[in-house]
């Protein structure tokens, strides 16, 4: 699959303030993007199930929603509760929150 | 998990308590005694018969405060390494001294205002971890224990917006009430019956803070979370119970989405169903109630509030019900007509919600004449068993 762009959403959370970047591949430094695409095929990203691990809402808890659109336009989207969130999503999610913040912290600047 | 019952709520009346206390055996005006001793504190008021169950369980059975602080270096295992327990002397790491004090404060609450012993009513140690993961602004509550992050500390401090989650006492007291609701209403976490379980959260909360720092309703700030935002952000907290939407307007993290009123509830699938947006509404009228009442918020609205989250909530209670269930508690606690139960009805018609004071009036509660008072003392062994 050849990736152009990823959606990423975190909502929930004690204080409820919502993150959300959509991050096209071709902006991210070099490093960082080979990074980014080595974990989403280190997961079989488009073969995730759309709900990862299943679970009452807990109070508080971060949730995840991260969408990786296509070249081909197909979109591959999974949602995930913090809590019971696979040791294996987490370097992703790290990465993909960390991109998150510095974007919304340059939209500040940009403004 | 841990589930407890109230087999009876019906109310015994201070007078039967003395008249035990007068004519009991040893044990019985022991009981009584102490009883009275604790509703003195309550100012007079009356308590529900399962408070004093509860308090005869915990003489059987050791409970009473018992705090473990854990630390999970940055890493994700829970509970992590131990660091601190119950009679420790404070360590040299704030986090870990806050989560003690703080959870020490609301248990305290629970304990010396509402006769409850712990999250779960039997006293149930309070676990609480600290440095969760790095750069990692939030806190919850997993079912089983308090979670703290420390917000942007891996973050040049001209970015960071987050200090660390346990620097404000009622994100302990928030945390903590999760657990309660979970013994409790069980309320479940999504749209209204989500918002009051996040309500009552804040509402106890923002009574912890009150009380350790001894303000009246008046003097109170009703802020939640003030503390946690560094000076980089344009905000006093995360959320105003005394005006929701109005505590944070920042460039960065937007604008403080809570309404403060039935005609602005959000509808939305995010977070749940907006349970972090739509508790704006709940946490005004437990405002405008305990401004009413002036005082401490925490003794009467609060007793109000607990009671209803105790014995009436259920898992799909709706902002009306919780309404119609603090007036009803109201009226019980303080009698029918009075001017607590006129306040929990101005609360909620502040907030745009008509209490259903009772055209159709609920069962009567039960008897508080020899029934009660006898299933009292056989529960205390001082009358026969029940023969058929
Ligand atoms: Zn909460
Ligand atoms: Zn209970």
């Amino acid at each position: 699959m050849e990736i152009e762009k990823i959606k990423f959403e975190r909502t929930g959370g004690f204080a409820g303030i919502r993150l959300a970047a959509e991050i096209e591949l071709d902006d991210l430094p070099e490093d960082e993007r080979r990074e980014l695409l080595r974990l989403l095929d280190e997961l079989d990203f488009e073969e995730l199930p759309e709900k990862l691990a299943r679970h009452a809402p807990v109070p508080d808890e971060f949730s995840y929603t991260i969408s990786v659109i296509a070249k081909d336009k197909k979109e591959y989207t999974v949602s995930a509760g913090d809590a019971a969130l696979p040791a294996d999503m987490r370097p992703l999610l790290e990465m993909l929150e960390s991109i998150a913040k510095r974007q919304m912290r340059k939209h500040k600047q940009d403004d | 998990m841990h589930e407890h019952n109230h087999p009876m709520n019906c109310i015994v009346p201070p007078h039967m308590l003395e008249t035990i206390a007068a004519n009991g055996t040893p044990a019985q005006r022991d009981m009584a005694v102490q009883t009275l001793v604790a509703s003195a504190e309550m100012r007079g008021r009356r308590l529900a018969l399962s408070e004093y169950l509860a308090a005869a369980m915990r003489q059987a059975a050791p409970g009473g405060k018992s705090r473990l602080i854990y630390d999970a270096k940055t890493g994700v295992s829970l509970p992590g390494t131990l660091v601190r327990q119950e009679g420790d002397a404070p360590t040299a790491d704030a986090a870990v001294n806050e989560a003690y004090d703080g959870s020490g404060a609301t248990y305290d609450l629970y304990k010396e205002v509402y006769n409850r012993d712990s999250i779960d009513g039997s006293g149930m140690q309070l676990k609480s971890t600290v440095h969760y993961r790095k750069g990692y602004d939030n806190a919850f509550w997993n079912g089983e224990q308090m979670v703290y992050g420390d917000g942007d500390e891996d973050l040049p401090e001209k970015d960071r917006l987050f200090n660390r989650f346990t620097i404000s006492i009622d994100i302990i007291g928030h945390e903590l009430t999760h657990g309660v609701t979970q013994f409790e209403a069980k309320l479940v976490y999504s749209y209204q019956p989500g918002a009051l379980n996040e309500s009552m959260s804040d509402v106890f909360g923002s009574l912890v803070k009150q009380r350790v720092r001894n303000q009246t309703a008046a003097q109170a700030d009703w802020i939640i979370g003030e503390g946690l935002f560094t000076p980089n952000v344009n905000g006093v907290g995360i959320r105003s119970m005394k005006a929701p939407g109005t505590a944070y307007n920042d460039p960065i993290l937007g604008k403080d989405p809570q309404p403060g009123h039935m005609k602005d509830y959000v509808n939305t699938t995010s977070d749940n169903g907006g349970v972090h947006i739509n508790s704006g509404i709940p946490n005004r009228a437990f405002y405008v109630t305990a401004m009413e009442l002036g005082g401490y918020a925490w003794e009467k609205a609060g007793q109000i509030w607990y009671v209803t989250l105790r014995d009436k909530l259920t898992a799909n209670s709706q902002f009306q019900d919780c309404a119609n269930l603090t007036y009803l508690t109201a009226g019980e606690l303080f009698g029918k007509g009075s001017l607590e139960q006129l306040a929990v009805k101005k609360g909620w018609a502040d907030v745009g919600i008509t209490v259903d004071d009772g055209t159709t009036p609920p069962p009567p509660p039960p008897e508080p004449g020899g029934g009660c008072l006898e299933s009292f003392l056989r529960l205390i062994g001082a009358a026969p068993a029940k023969t058929r």
